[in-house]
Formats: structure tokens, C-alpha cells, sequence
């Protein structure tokens, strides 16, 4: 019967793979609340507190603060993709954490209509245990890359 | 269920979100041709106000307007109805009046 055990893990394996977009959700996501990005649809960066700044103005911008921009991809779904015009590009969201209280300090939202999913996403995650954990629960949406730090 | 209390946002309040690039939309337009108006609504027990800034590319007001800019302070220390409530005004695009109007249901008038 090692065959039917086989063909069996080999159908789970299957099944799990054919998971559709909807019913995939992050590890800690745990209410439905608006719709959902598409997976992989967004990257995470860091800014720096001077050019989180630009986007923040009601607040001063701290280096105690851990400022994780997030942007869609684009048409090409690559973060280097040819831009029309040599601007960088907006960030759809940016979550600033306190690193010191090691909690969300904030969710910021730009760009609508894009940054409406990737804010319902942040605001129904759990609370996050720290960055790397803040990172973790947004999978499999955002992917958390970065030129500078890289964030695993 | 009561939001809190919300209150346009101020001048000088606006003022700050001024001429930034972000703000703006369309080819080549310019920032300051936008004009910008908004809303801070102050919850219950909570450090700051969440705050939502629209911006409306015709200067005469005839615009609907476009949200521009949401912020919620401390998300994770608010009640999870709270989080679903201020998810929908993220959401919401039926131009700024319907906006008001929909604040208006769920909070009370501060100023």
C-alpha cells in the first residue's frame, strides 16, 4: 500500500499548489475586511526618516522609527520596471514602527484606488510581535525586499 | 455604535500636505493648483486623531475630489470594530461630500 500513501501525499501536494488567490491568506490575518491585493502584488522598502518625511508631514520624523514604505509593482510586476517618467515612484502605504515600543505607530495610506487593499491588509493583521514578525504577516502580498537592508 | 468625534481639518493644518507632489495627479499639473480639505476624527481613549486629506483638482470646488491621504495612529490599540469602521472611510470614493456624510453617520461633530 506504499503506493497509495505516495499518490496520496502526491494529492495533497497538488491540491495544496491549485490553492486559489482568494483562499490564500497571511499567517495572521484573521478577519475578512475588504478585499484582499493579489499575492506578491506590492514590495516592502525602508525610508529613511528625512524622506519618510515627505510623506508624513503632520509628523516629525524620528530616527527611533522603523518607516516601511510599500509599492505596487506596476504593470511589469518588477520593482525596477521602465518608468514612464523618471520619477520614483509613490508609495502606496507606509507603516511607521516604533521600534521602541515595538508596536505600529501608524498606517498611512497615498495612492487611492491602490492603496485601499494594502491598508485593509495592515489594518486587520494582528499586532506584530516585532519588525521581522510585521514583515512575516503580510505575506504572501507583499514581498519584503529591499535595496538596503534586506528585510527577512 | 459612535466613531468619536470628527472636525474638518484646519489651514494650517492643510497647509503642511501643500504643493507636495503627492497631492496631485494628471500630466505635468501642478501641486498648488490642488486644493485640499479634510477631516480628523478624534477616538475614544486613543494618543491621536486619524486623519483623511482629500484633494480636488479644481481650485473653484466643483470637484468630487480624491483621497490623497489616510492616517491611523496606532491601529493595533483600537477596538477591532473601530478597525473595520476606519477601513471603509479608507475605502470610501464617493467624492468628499458623501464622505462627510458618511463620518457624519458614525461620529459626532467636534468644532
Amino acid at each position: 500500500m506504499a503506493w497509495a500513501d505516495e499518490a496520496g501525499r502526491e494529492a495533497v501536494a497538488i491540491i495544496c499548489l491549485m490553492q486559489p488567490t482568494w483562499a490564500v491568506r497571511p499567517r495572521r490575518y484573521h478577519r475578512s475586511s475588504g478585499r484582499l491585493p493579489e499575492p506578491h502584488g506590492a514590495y516592502a522598502e525602508l525610508l529613511t526618516a528625512a524622506e519618510a518625511q515627505e510623506y508624513l508631514p503632520l509628523e516629525g520624523a524620528s530616527d527611533d522609527h522603523v518607516y516601511v514604505a510599500v509599492y505596487g509593482y506596476g504593470w511589469d510586476r518588477g520593482p525596477h520596471s521602465p518608468a514612464r517618467r523618471p520619477r520614483r515612484r509613490r508609495p502606496v502605504a507606509i507603516v511607521t514602527w516604533d521600534a521602541g515600543a515595538q508596536a505600529v505607530r501608524s498606517v498611512t495610506g497615498f495612492v487611492h484606488p491602490f492603496c485601499v487593499e494594502y491598508q485593509a491588509l495592515l489594518m486587520a493583521i494582528d499586532r506584530p510581535q516585532d519588525l521581522d514578525d510585521l514583515l512575516d504577516s503580510l505575506h504572501p502580498f507583499v514581498d519584503p525586499r529591499d535595496e538596503r537592508v534586506f528585510l527577512t | 455604535m459612535s466613531l468619536g468625534r470628527y472636525r474638518r481639518l484646519t489651514a494650517a493644518e492643510l497647509e503642511r500636505f501643500a504643493g507636495r507632489e503627492w497631492v496631485a495627479w494628471g500630466s505635468g499639473r501642478d501641486p498648488r493648483g490642488f486644493r485640499l480639505d479634510g477631516v480628523a476624527l478624534h477616538l475614544p481613549e486613543h494618543a491621536a486623531p486619524a486623519m483623511f486629506v482629500w484633494s480636488f483638482a479644481a481650485m473653484n470646488g466643483d470637484d468630487r475630489g480624491t483621497p490623497v491621504f489616510s492616517h491611523v495612529p496606532y491601529p493595533h490599540k483600537l477596538p477591532e470594530a473601530t478597525r473595520r469602521a476606519l477601513t471603509e472611510l479608507q475605502a470610501f470614493s464617493g467624492g468628499f461630500d458623501g464622505f462627510l456624510r458618511h463620518v457624519a453617520a458614525r461620529a459626532s461633530r467636534l468644532d
